[in-house]
């Protein structure tokens, strides 16, 4: 079993009938806040409940503390981006060998992982 | 009266084209190389390719290549050159492992040359093996990767971190249909309806959305499901479904994730678990 640093995921790359299981990092989930009056995406970790959103009440849209949403409320504004530091083990080609098989690689190695 | 000719005495092209009569005539030059080629999906696995020669001085013999594929579905390849002589018959099957019908796909050509620059100059054999079942020559019917039914695999995704959608990517070299999906939510104490979409894109672009059939509120543990066939379904019990087009088949690089309206840090999906029909599409 794999824990991958970048997102947290954990994963088990050796799946049931030896098939190989090949993790990717989801994206980001960012909270559209306005922050000492400024509009800004925060990562949802970065979430502060005096943190100012926008959510549908009732039928109608409007802006309250992020401490302050109640059941019923819809949150306005979430978007997700690529991880910065995305891990993908997917394969890419680099190359081939002088048997004309492929070199290949992984897509991008992130910030590893650990093994549990 | 003109006294026959021995066997050799006669040029080897004139003897293929007169005197032997064969099921599938298959001269090869000293040039000539025989190609084994493997796409493969799974570890363990090794595929053994056995036949027999006849050698330009009419010795009969047998011969034996053998290739552990890479699990990384890309084309693993191994030439051996056999030397002069007719290409009799061969069978390609796997000798290590069990690889289930979809998973190991082989295939054997003649190349001139035998590493650098070389040239394809015939496809004897290509096809799914399994070890009820190889490739031949002469015999077998030729299928290409994509063609026939897929294997059937049941994946077990990633279990994201709490805070953190699920994503799970179509990978190199397969071709999926998506047969079911499910995850489980697990809401925290804090206030707030999560609506969790589930998102098909192409690695970039969006392709299909589903919107949840009703918010999840907080502290709910629900499974969210979808299949073909299914609709957008409110369960009475803790199981709601998402709609979901029949029969999607995606490329590799494509995703299969949810993006959750509301989610907060303390959420927690559990590790999706996938059912899938999967072709080799390779690299």
């Amino acid at each position: 079993m794999l824990k991958c640093t970048a997102c947290g995921g954990v994963y088990e790359p050796a799946q049931p009938g030896g098939l190989h299981y090949f993790h990717a990092c989801s994206p980001l989930s960012r909270v559209r806040v306005e922050r000492a009056g400024a509009p800004m995406d925060v990562p949802l970790s970065d979430l502060k409940p005096t943190d100012t959103i926008e959510v549908v009440r009732a039928g109608v849209k409007q802006k309250i503390l992020a401490n302050a949403i109640i059941d019923g409320d819809a949150r306005l504004g979430d978007t997700m981006i690529e991880r910065p530091n995305k891990r993908d083990e997917n394969v890419v080609v680099t190359g081939y060998d002088k048997t004309g098989n492929p070199i290949t690689d992984v897509k991008s190695a992130g910030d590893g992982v650990t093994k549990m | 009266m003109t006294p026959p000719l021995r066997l050799d005495e006669l040029n080897p092209a004139d003897l293929a084209a007169t005197a032997i009569a064969m099921p599938a005539p298959f001269f090869m030059s000293g040039e000539d190389s025989l190609e084994l080629g493997i796409l493969c999906g799974a570890t363990g696995e090794t595929l053994t390719c056995a036949g027999r020669f006849m050698t330009i001085d009419r010795q009969i013999r047998t011969f034996e290549m053998r290739v552990v594929p890479s699990a990384a579905r890309v084309m693993t390849t191994v030439v051996e050159s056999l030397g002069q002589g007719w290409l009799l018959n061969f069978t390609a099957w796997p000798t290590s492992g069990n690889p289930n019908y979809g998973e190991m796909w082989a295939r054997v050509r003649v190349l001139r040359g035998r590493s650098g620059a070389t040239s394809i100059l015939g496809t004897l054999a290509y096809g799914y093996v399994t070890l009820q079942q190889g490739i031949s020559f002469p015999g077998t019917t030729f299928r290409n990767p994509l063609e026939g039914p897929g294997r059937i695999r049941s994946i077990t995704g990633t279990d994201p971190a709490a805070g953190v959608e699920i994503s799970e990517t179509v990978p190199t070299g397969a071709r999926w249909r998506l047969i079911a999906f499910r995850a489980l939510l697990v809401t925290d104490a804090t206030v707030a309806n999560r609506f969790p979409l589930l998102l098909i894109d192409d690695g970039v672009s969006t392709n299909f959305a589903s919107d949840p059939p009703e918010a999840q509120v907080a502290s709910g543990s629900w499974s969210w499901v979808f299949g073909g066939g299914v609709t957008r379904l409110a369960g009475v019990s803790a199981v709601r479904a998402w709609a979901m087009a029949n029969n999607l088949t995606l490329l590799a690089g494509s995703r299969i994730r949810t993006q959750t309206v509301g989610i907060v840090a303390g959420d927690n999906w559990g590790a999706p678990q996938l059912l899938v029909e999967e072709w080799l599409e390779g690299l």
